[in-house]
């Protein structure tokens, strides 16, 4: 072999590396035996109605499981976590679900002092996007300079690897303050903000297509007295990005001498089309109203979470219930073209108050995380057919993020 | 477990690292490496009796992957792809100096042809003869031959690959 290619070998052969899962033959053969069975499933099919032309329906009666497409059975075998710490953001540790036990540490591939991860999101193949953001002293005070989108995969062993820059994730001036993930990795979602904002703001959804860099952008609609206004939050992606669902608490905007104004329904949820190329987060279109499923005045929808098949909302739900000590954490799921009808997965009873931090899911939609519990301390786990399984850390008060 | 299917495990275990660290030369992308991987396999389990027949089910298998990959190319989305910035202060051994060696060939074996880059993953990386890499692809060997020249003369000006080779004077 020439030098030339011997040299183009072993750069190949570092850049190819290891791949972060093995494909392994039975799951081959069984994918290859679903492939038979649906045809030979549609043939019987028409054989036994006879020719009707009556459609065979799948779904269930009630909100259906979002599709999964092959899955392995159980929850993902690592998860990421971050912490508060005395000195700020520590760095996220990487798990394994089974025992807890820190595998590695997810660092940002960004060589300069004062950076830090400050979002995580998690896509298909344990594949992972982090925000990093940097932060200079100047004058001697901590200004946020900007933040940069980075992805890797978690290998077997529970290590971070092929750690690459995405496309279009250089946001200089701006923080990240929600990131989400299409399931494919084809499109990540961002609210952000100015890096100068110190209290909170109405944030801008930026949708950033990792092919080709393009932004997509919705900014928050003027607020005009008289008019009803609202931002977004707890934003996710359906599976391949077509679609960006959000929460948003709708408020009448006052002024003296402005016309009334009138809210009802309580919180909404609400979705962008990534197609649309931006705009204002205002001509989004609704999905859901709160007060179709649930009282407005004492319970909360904290987030919302569209499956990456677009049929279901996963909602993460707060209130005090009926009377003292009545408080609960509930996650339900409600069909994303009805909005309406709950199915419960999960309920937390408790008592006085409650206490929530965060509520997430892995990029399949299936396996979900919960940190929440009563008035004197939150629980990390994840929800296992209606039970919560715990993580380590078990105390969630110290959890900023978790994903998996 | 019959004889076929310990043949088709043994060669699933065996030889999927190789056509997945193949199959991401060509697409950029862990995912999709593997999903073209699955995709080929699935493809071949149900023949797999006849193409143990054949010399080299090695052949058919990546046959099957360069074909799903091309009709994948004309229809799908590439993936995403690593900016040109490449983090600050590399350092060897050092996992920067790894994503920059990625991103570098990335980026050059992106410059080719569909057909000079299989050609190149295939003859040099894979280390395929030509015989092999033309049974793969369904051509002469001449054309073998004459691509992976073209590939190789394209690479050689690449100024993302120039600093990490060095040529001999010509």
């Amino acid at each position: 072999m020439q030098d030339m290619e011997a040299q183009l070998r072993m750069l190949m052969n570092i850049a190819a590396g290891d791949p972060p899962r093995r494909v392994d033959p039975d799951s081959v053969r069984r994918a290859a035996r679903r492939r038979s069975a649906v045809h030979l499933a549609a043939a019987a099919a028409i054989m036994i109605l006879g020719g009707a032309g009556v459609a065979l329906a799948s779904q269930s009666s009630g909100p259906a499981a979002p599709v999964t497409g092959g899955q392995p059975a159980g929850p993902p075998r690592y998860y990421i976590v971050q912490s508060f710490s005395s000195a700020g953001l520590s760095q996220p540790t990487v798990r394994a679900t089974a025992t807890g036990a820190v595998t590695s540490a997810v660092r940002c591939p960004w060589r300069r002092p004062g950076v830090a991860v400050t979002a995580i999101a998690p896509a298909r193949n344990m594949s992972f996007f982090i925000a990093c953001q940097r932060t200079a002293k100047t004058g001697g005070k901590p200004v946020i300079k900007g933040t940069r989108i980075f992805r890797f995969w978690i290998s077997r062993s529970g290590r971070p690897a092929h750690y690459s820059a995405v496309r279009g994730g250089e946001l200089p001036g701006l923080q990240v303050i929600e990131l989400a993930a299409a399931r494919d990795g084809s499109k990540i979602a961002v609210a952000t903000v100015p890096a100068v904002t110190q209290s909170p703001a109405p944030a801008d959804i930026v949708v950033i297509s990792t092919a080709t860099g393009a932004h997509a952008v919705w900014h928050p609609a003027p607020k005009v007295a008289g008019k009803v206004w609202y931002g977004a939050h707890s934003i996710s992606l359906t599976g391949n990005g077509g679609e960006l669902v959000f929460l948003a608490q709708p408020r009448c905007v006052r002024g003296t001498n402005a016309p009334p104004c009138k809210v009802n329904g309580g919180e909404e949820v609400r979705a962008l089309s990534p197609a649309d190329r931006g705009g204002q987060i205002t001509s989004s279109r609704l999905l859901l109203k709160q007060a179709r499923i649930m009282r407005t005045s004492l319970d909360y929808i904290n987030a919302a979470l569209i499956s990456p098949d677009g049929s279901t909302l996963t909602l993460a739900v707060v209130g005090s219930g009926q009377g003292l000590g009545s408080g609960f954490v509930r996650i339900e799921q409600v069909p994303a073209s009805t909005g309406t009808r709950p199915r419960i997965v999960y309920q937390m009873n408790t008592g006085n108050g409650f206490l929530y931090r965060m509520f997430g899911s892995d990029a399949s939609g299936r396996f979900f995380l919960l940190d929440a519990g009563p008035s004197s301390g939150s629980v990390n786990g994840w929800i296992d057919h209606g039970q919560l399984v715990r993580l380590k850390p078990a105390a969630g008060e110290n959890l900023r993020a978790e994903s998996w | 477990m019959n004889a076929e299917a310990e043949g088709f495990a043994r060669f699933v275990e065996t030889r999927e690292r190789a056509l997945q660290r193949s199959a991401w030369l060509l697409t950029g992308d862990w995912g999709l490496a593997e999903d073209l991987v699955q995709t080929a396999l699935t493809r071949s389990w149900p023949r797999w009796e006849l193409i143990r027949r054949r010399d080299d089910p090695e052949i058919y298998v990546r046959r099957v992957l360069l074909n799903t990959w091309r009709t994948w190319s004309r229809r799908r989305w590439r993936g995403e792809r690593a900016s040109a910035a490449i983090p600050d202060g590399a350092a060897p051994g050092d996992v920067a100096t790894e994503v920059a060696v990625r991103v570098a060939v990335r980026g050059a074996l992106e410059s080719l042809t569909a057909r000079q880059r299989a050609v190149l993953v295939l003859r040099i990386f894979d280390d395929m003869s030509e015989a092999q890499v033309a049974q793969v692809l369904d051509c002469a060997v001449g054309t073998v031959k004459s691509t992976l020249s073209q590939a190789l003369a394209k690479l050689r000006e690449d100024p993302r690959l120039a600093e990490l080779m060095t040529f001999d004077a010509r």
